[in-house]
């Protein structure tokens, strides 16, 4: 699947762009009518008979969802004005206009005026921040970059289409969701067998934890768990890379450590690196879990039958320790994009998290605005989707409406 | 056995009993409700708790230990010149520990000795002014939430959406913005110290809360309440007691994360080069242009400032859970 046309839809031609205003509009519409129809049936204003379709919009886990997603909406909200108004409380034409001795003071304004227009910095900070906010929002619209004070350049965007604006120092970076989704592939590569070796490890080492408490097992495991709880996650990062360093000059060739996208091998040293932080907290999680669950009365009753521990352990006990999966799922996700600002930096891949301290060193705001805006709406939707998928998970959540 | 049974008194014999063995003391009403047991101090069984743990006590050492040399360290005698390429117009280079210089001398030719416990003088600094401040707040705030039911939806949604922002990211726009601390020390201080404390005090409030909640419809407490407790003696026996163990954690832990995070701020260039730092030192060491070479001829200059920061991080740490398994009043008998 091609990621960078996903995002970056240009209409083909006028009509196009005309049927897709008006199936969005249809959409919206519908979106708001739905929500406002369910706010009111789950306050008892309408549909007050009690049949299935009622039933199932007052069903708690339905109605939870829906607040939860809004709830999620406003974080985004606020990420992104938070971000907005830190950009623009510096001074940004000293940033962005050189001096330049070759001009006159008047030329200077000039060509300075219309350079940060040419950005998107231009005009008071009200109109900057909903035009901002309305080439984020995902629906058809028509976008505008100005080229001098009367030409602008435009065009028309399809569904799905975030505008985060152009780059501020690399004329090469006109879309900055583009080239985000260009480098995500290759942050999915290592990232992806990150989350695989933090569950892979992560998850039988809480259940032994759990199971012998006390024993050497749980004391090597709580160990370790404390040890990356408290050391700096960049030291251990740091140590993890000298020792692969290491292993090279004495001419231990384990993988590769030059990131190649297309060398599977070569993405191991950096999916293991960033493994460490999230294997001890899925750990950490599952023990806790499973230890209560130990601890409870079902589990001493299956013992007062005279089940086997084996039984007791993966059918009774691992049916609820599923919820905290559903949980660090999203959480090694998330461990996993905020480890990438490091980790691409140390092993030098061309990825999401490398771009931010690109961007940071450049001083290129525009896309630093632009990673903290795509990372915060990667965090919430994982954090919304974690919530959910729990709430499915725990089998104390009762199914039946109220 | 039988032979006993026969033995035993008929009922007869109970009622005459020799009277002269026995004293009358009359009723007394408080003896009647009072259940005696050992004595018990809440302080004392803290103590002898945390002195059974004897990694605690390592701990309690290491960090008495670092903090004689964080104070004292750079008063010490290694020498603070730099070190030098003989020849080739003064150009540092690193040399091994000697008794010249006692931590050998970093890439940059400067004295570690002197470098890493100056930087930890000024880190422990930052952390405890960061911490002080988040546990005012986090105190602060948390007490509010707990007690006052009103505020309880408006602040679970705050809190909803401070841990769904990336911080990290919100701290490095921050640092862009506030007032330039290029060379200016004092101001790349407060200025982490802003950044630091900005969302810090969150999770010691919510833990505050949902200890408060929990603790409030406990059956001792609805007793207490029903039974006509003052407000004071409910948060100074009721409530405290049970929230000293999870405070003094969340205090100690907030140490190493200050740190933690005063590491990852200096990789984003925090503050001035010129400023030492535990964090400064440990970026520079490890920076990728050092890395390979380092390992190859000057490991010492990973080596050491690593231990330190490990040393110091993972003993404040470990302390703090000790203190908290201690200070649990559950855990004393």
């Amino acid at each position: 699947m091609d990621f960078t046309k996903l995002l970056t839809f240009m209409a083909e031609d006028a009509t196009d762009y005309q049927t897709q205003i008006i199936i969005s509009y249809i959409v919206i519409a519908f979106l708001v009518l739905a929500i406002i129809f369910i706010v009111l049936v789950n306050h008892n204003l309408i549909l007050k008979k009690d049949t299935k379709f009622r039933r199932f919009l007052t069903h708690p886990l339905f109605y939870y969802s829906l607040k939860r997603i809004g709830s999620a909406c406003v974080s985004i909200f606020l990420a992104l004005a938070i971000t907005f108004c830190l950009i623009r409380m510096q001074d940004l034409r000293s940033v962005y206009c050189p001096a330049n001795d070759h001009l006159t003071a008047e030329q200077f304004e000039r060509w300075c005026d219309a350079k940060m227009r040419s950005i998107g910095l231009s005009g008071s900070l009200i109109e900057q921040f909903l035009t901002y906010f309305y080439n984020i929002l995902p629906i058809p619209k028509e976008i505008c970059t100005s080229i001098n004070e009367l030409t602008a350049e435009c065009a028309q965007t399809r569904f799905f289409t975030m505008y985060l604006g152009s780059s501020a120092r690399d004329d090469t970076i006109p879309f900055i969701a583009e080239a985000i989704f260009t480098k995500l592939p290759n942050s999915f590569r290592w990232g992806a067998i990150d989350i695989a070796i933090q569950l892979i490890i992560g998850y039988p080492l809480g259940i032994f934890m759990a199971k012998y408490q006390d024993r050497l097992v749980d004391k090597i495991g709580k160990t370790y768990i404390i040890l990356i709880d408290a050391i700096p996650g960049l030291l251990y990062f740091y140590l993890i890379f000298s020792f692969f360093q290491q292993l090279l000059i004495w001419n231990i060739n384990i993988f590769p450590m030059r990131f190649d996208p297309d060398d599977f091998s070569s993405w191991l040293a950096p999916a293991i690196t960033s493994s460490f932080a999230g294997i001890a907290g899925i750990a950490y999680w599952v023990r806790r879990y499973m230890l209560n669950e130990i601890n409870s009365d079902y589990v001493k009753f299956a013992r007062a039958k005279g089940l086997s521990e084996n039984r007791i352990m993966f059918t009774h006990v691992l049916r609820n320790a599923i919820v905290p999966l559903s949980r660090s799922l999203s959480t090694a996700f998330i461990s996993c994009l905020f480890g990438s600002y490091f980790i691409e930096a140390l092993f030098s891949i061309d990825g999401f998290g490398g771009m931010l301290m690109n961007a940071v060193q450049t001083k290129d705001f525009m896309i630093v605005q632009g990673v903290v805006v795509f990372s915060a709406i990667l965090s919430v939707i994982s954090y919304l989707i974690a919530d959910i998928a729990m709430a499915i998970a725990d089998p104390r959540i009762s199914f039946e409406a109220q | 056995m039988v032979k006993d049974l026969n033995q035993l008194p008929e009922m007869n014999d109970i009622l005459d009993f020799d009277e002269s063995l026995f004293e009358v003391v009359g009723i007394s009403s408080e003896e009647d409700d009072q259940i005696t047991t050992a004595p018990y101090s809440y302080w004392k069984s803290v103590w002898k708790q945390l002195f059974k743990n004897k990694v605690a006590l390592l701990c309690i050492f290491i960090v008495i230990v670092l903090l004689f040399f964080t104070i004292f360290g750079p008063m010490m005698g290694s020498s603070t010149t730099f070190t030098t390429m003989p020849g080739l117009h003064g150009r540092p280079i690193s040399e091994a520990p000697s008794s010249e210089h006692w931590f050998g001398t970093s890439m940059v030719g400067r004295d570690l000795w002197h470098d890493i416990w100056e930087g930890a003088q000024f880190s422990l600094r930052l952390a405890l002014v960061v911490s002080l401040i988040n546990v005012f707040l986090g105190l602060l705030i948390g007490g509010f939430w707990g007690y006052i039911r009103a505020l309880d939806p408006i602040m679970i949604e705050i809190s909803n959406v401070i841990s769904n922002i990336p911080t990290l990211l919100i701290y490095i726009m921050i640092l862009e913005v506030l007032p330039n601390s290029a060379g200016n020390e004092a101001a790349a201080f407060w200025n982490s110290v802003f950044i630091m404390s900005l969302f810090g005090w969150m999770g010691l409030a919510s833990t505050m809360r949902n200890q408060i909640i929990i603790i409030r419809n406990r059956e001792f407490n609805i007793a207490s309440e029903a039974l006509g407790s003052r407000s004071y003696t409910i948060i100074l026996h009721n409530l405290l007691p049970n929230l000293v163990s999870i405070i003094s954690q969340v205090v100690i832990s907030y140490i190493p994360s200050c740190i933690s995070s005063e590491v990852s701020l200096i990789y984003f260039g925090a503050f001035p080069i010129t400023q030492i730092s535990l964090g400064q030192v440990l970026n520079t060491a490890f920076s990728a242009k050092n890395i390979a070479s380092a390992l190859q001829s000057y490991p010492h200059t990973l080596f050491i400032p690593a231990i330190v920061m490990i040393l110091l991080t993972v003993a404040f740490f470990y302390f703090g859970m000790a203190v908290a398994d201690a200070t649990d009043p559950k855990k004393h008998r």
